[in-house]
């Protein structure tokens, strides 16, 4: 059975990093079974992360149990001492004679039964939406939106179109191929800088003390790397905001990589600088804020969201805002009147909802396919789990062997027909069936017959 | 630049889009249902709000009410937005929402397994339908609704005997969250600390354990003695925000000099490896700071080990109950009912009427063999 990390908080699960580094790497050796035996190691990792969670929760805690009930579920045993054949043996000889017996003695059909059961409702229920909905997001309008949920998609995307509004960017003079850019950026901007970091945008970060925490170096390492002119007493806020924000807009996947690290990596190294940037600036601003929370007035109802969300949210929003803008300047000059940038202005915004109405229509069509596919996937798994004729598990305890008649034959059993020995209920139901048949035959010929030729009067 | 050169390059490299802005009226009613499908709990919960929770409703009403919010809140929420993250790869894997799960596992898992079971019942032996619902109904229950229920039970239980605040918004704070809460960076996080009262016996506690470690030098220990009477004098002071922010001031510029202190007796160990050996200096600072952890995560290192009994417990409950507990039961059920029967038989008693598992005792027998037709829709 799959279980879900038992993380209650769904707010720091799977996070990509760690707000909070471990202080120090284990190594092989001593140091690394001390570190190791310390529980908190175990079930942060368990609890956080959900490779290990899906190897602790559903490998170690419930397949292989499962699978060590099943191989002894049903298994013939074996005691050499009671076996004439090990007579005048060695005990050595005995001991591995025994020992290849009981291994072959356990329920092994049984316990493949068991595994394939386990991999159907362990990876089987989320391999098929993750492989539908990766096939959506790759293929689909609004790529990695699909996989937003619904009213925080339709919180970003209104947020988007305030954007587009109040832009003076399309009025300006932009090059070629950064307008896509810039608006990503003044959506953002909206967002953090006049959304949660407005009280105190332009205070200085608190350096004196992130320089004596041991994990706030990649921070400082980051700062003094954009602004290389300043101290970094001399950081404001909004400075390092603008510097992560430039670079988080020019951070693009690879094209025609399946599977790029180096993009994953730098994701991960931004969103871990951000996570510190919004720590920083609870506690040294906002002094009652809750830790790890933003507040976006922008985002209307879904205002409210820790930094994990925000962050897998807005990288899940950037190709949406690249959609639409992309389908605004292939119809920038049909449907609309006026100076191009009033016209790009409302191309942008019937845009922005035409593809939010894609992406719903497509999330809508992959959420009941995925569900359907993982269904029908289950389905198939249980059929070739339980392909073998008989349930494995009961293999000793077969009811139809109870019969006497039966015991003396070795493999399918046979029937004597009409006997007088205590017929057993839980025999072959085929058995039934004619028994009833018949019965039923000589309860109703009689009555279709007239009395005066042997039918039952009434 | 001009505007116009920036337009038709633009225009130039995006080649995908085709389609005009205007929407069919296909697409609308697609898009109507889409809104309506993920609007469903909220138009659901909001009806139940409407008919059972308002105004002044009897006790049954109510409880209806609840259970039936309950349900729209699971079982409509059909709007996959989870996504877990795979170490190199990113965030690949779709979980499905709570609605799809239970539509998965109680309708296609567990209904695939029993009409699977019922195509192989020899003779009407039904014993595996039994085990399938003995075995994965409680399983998917305990998992969706029971582990997050006892470990929320678990944990206001557990807040209460360590003395430290591990629950917030009615929900187990994560570990990386009580890092964030406990590690004293700056003088607010301790003041935060030690405002609330929750947290008064726990940090007591806390740093009576740090106190008991055999590899603190005497030097640091009698900084951290100074270090516990601050913060005794911080929480006697709790109720009065102004002495509150004295004592924590003075709290954290103890902690500040016990840090330095740890530093230097870091650098001392690590100059001692470089006299013996470059590489034993990485086991020494190692080993160093598995000895005497940071002065900072003091009441990080009591909160995480309060924690951890929480998840011990479910744990536990996951390998003993679920794991071996639920398959056990059913391996001993069915010898012990076999063996009931086998008795019977032996003794000469007709089991008949007495079989659990069959549906129609009454026998009369066939020659036909018996794993011939495997289809329950024969019988």
């Amino acid at each position: 059975m799959s279980i879900r990390p038992i993380q209650p908080n769904k707010a720091s699960y799977a996070q990509p990093v760690r707000l909070q580094p471990k202080p120090y790497q284990p190594r092989f050796g001593l140091n690394m079974a001390s570190h190791m035996l310390q529980p908190t190691t175990w079930f942060q990792l368990i609890s956080e992360n959900f490779v290990w969670a899906f190897l602790a929760q559903d490998v170690i805690a419930l397949w292989i149990p499962r699978i060590i009930n099943a191989l002894r579920r049903g298994r013939n045993p074996y005691d050499p001492a009671v076996d004439p054949a090990m007579e005048g043996r060695s005990p050595l000889y005995q001991l591995g004679h025994s020992l290849y017996k009981n291994t072959k003695g356990l329920n092994w059909k049984n316990s493949l039964e068991e595994t394939l059961r386990e991999v159907e409702t362990g990876p089987g229920l989320f391999i098929a939406p993750s492989i539908v909905f990766g096939l959506g997001s790759a293929l689909a309008l609004g790529r990695l939106a699909v996989t937003m949920g619904y009213h925080d998609l339709q919180a970003y995307k209104n947020a988007f179109i305030n954007t587009v509004r109040s832009s003076q960017l399309l009025h300006r003079n932009v090059p070629a191929g950064t307008l896509e850019k810039g608006l990503t950026y003044e959506f953002m901007k909206n967002m953090l800088h006049h959304g949660h970091f407005k009280a105190g945008i332009d205070k200085l970060l608190p350096t004196s003390f992130m320089k004596t925490s041991e994990v706030d170096q990649s921070l400082v390492q980051f700062l003094q790397k954009a602004y290389p002119q300043k101290s970094l007493s001399q950081v404001t806020f909004k400075d390092a905001l603008n510097a992560w924000l430039g670079r988080w807009v020019r951070l693009t996947p690879q094209k025609g990589k399946l599977i790029d690290s180096q993009f994953v990596n730098k994701t991960n190294e931004l969103e871990g600088l951000m996570k510190r940037l919004v720590f920083w600036f609870n506690e040294s601003i906002l002094k009652n804020a809750k830790h790890g929370y933003l507040r976006i007035p922008s985002l209307g109802k879904q205002a409210e969201t820790t930094t994990e969300h925000f962050l897998e949210n807005i990288q899940k929003f950037k190709p949406f805002i690249a959609n639409t803008y992309a389908l605004a300047q292939k119809n920038t000059g049909k449907n609309f009147g006026g100076s191009w940038a009033s016209r790009m202005t409302n191309a942008l915004i019937s845009a922005s909802e035409k593809v939010f109405k894609g992406v719903a229509i497509r999330k809508l069509f992959l959420g009941v396919s995925g569900t359907l596919l993982t269904g029908m996937t289950v389905v198939l798994i249980s059929g070739i789990a339980q392909r073998s004729k008989a349930y494995p598990a009961n293999r000793n305890v077969r009811l139809d062997q109870l019969n006497p008649h039966q015991q003396r034959h070795s493999g399918v059993p046979e029937f004597q027909g009409n006997t007088h020995q205590p017929l057993t209920p839980f025999l072959s139901r085929q058995f039934q069936q004619p028994a009833n048949l018949s019965a039923a035959v000589s309860l109703f010929d009689t009555p279709l017959l007239p009395p005066w030729k042997g039918g039952r009067s009434s | 630049m001009k505007l116009h050169s920036f337009r038709s390059k633009t225009t130039a490299s995006i080649p995908r889009f085709q389609g005009n802005l205007q929407s069919s009226l296909f697409e609308n009613t697609l898009f109507k249902a889409a809104d309506t499908f993920f609007n469903l709990k909220n138009t659901a919960q909001s009806k139940v709000q409407k008919r059972f929770l308002q105004g002044k409703p009897n006790v049954l009403k109510k409880t209806t009410g609840k259970i039936l919010n309950w349900f729209s809140k699971t079982l409509l929420d059909h709007d996959f937005r989870h996504v877990a993250a795979v170490p190199k790869v990113g965030r690949i894997i779709m979980e499905p929402a709570l609605g799809a799960f239970m539509i998965m596992s109680f309708g296609f898992m567990i209904g695939g397994r029993l009409v699977h079971a019922l195509h192989r019942a020899i003779g009407g032996d039904r014993r595996e339908l039994w085990d399938i619902l003995r075995r994965d109904i409680p399983t998917v229950a305990i998992v969706i609704f029971g582990l997050p229920i006892v470990t929320k039970i678990l944990g206001k239980k557990l807040q209460n005997w360590k003395g430290i605040q591990l629950i917030r918004d009615n929900q187990m704070l994560a570990y990386s969250e009580l890092e964030n809460m406990y590690r004293m960076l700056t003088p607010s996080r301790l003041r935060d600390i030690l405002r609330n009262p929750v947290n008064h016996q726990g940090v007591r506690k806390a740093l009576r354990h740090t106190l008991k470690n055999r590899n603190l030098s005497p030097g640091i220990k009698s900084n951290l003695i100074q270090f516990q009477h601050a913060i005794e004098a911080a929480i006697r002071g709790a109720h009065n925000p102004m002495d509150l922010n004295k004592a924590t001031q003075k709290a954290f510029s103890l902690l500040r000099q016990l840090e330095s202190k740890r530093i230097i007796a870091l650098n001392k160990a690590k100059q001692t490896g470089l006299a013996v050996n470059r590489s034993i200096i990485e086991k020494f600072t190692n080993l160093f700071h598995a000895k005497v952890p940071d002065f900072k995560d003091i009441f990080v290192n009591y909160a995480k080990r309060s924690r951890v009994w929480n998840d011990a417990v479910a744990f536990g409950i996951i390998v003993g109950l679920l794991g071996f507990g639920v398959t056990w039961f059913n391996q001993w059920i069915t010898e012990r009912e076999y063996e009931k029967l086998k008795a019977q038989q032996t003794q000469g008693v007709s089991p008949v009427n007495q079989n659990p598992f069959s549906h129609t005792p009454t026998f009369q027998g066939n020659n036909s063999t018996l794993e011939t037709t495997h289809s329950p829709f024969l019988r």
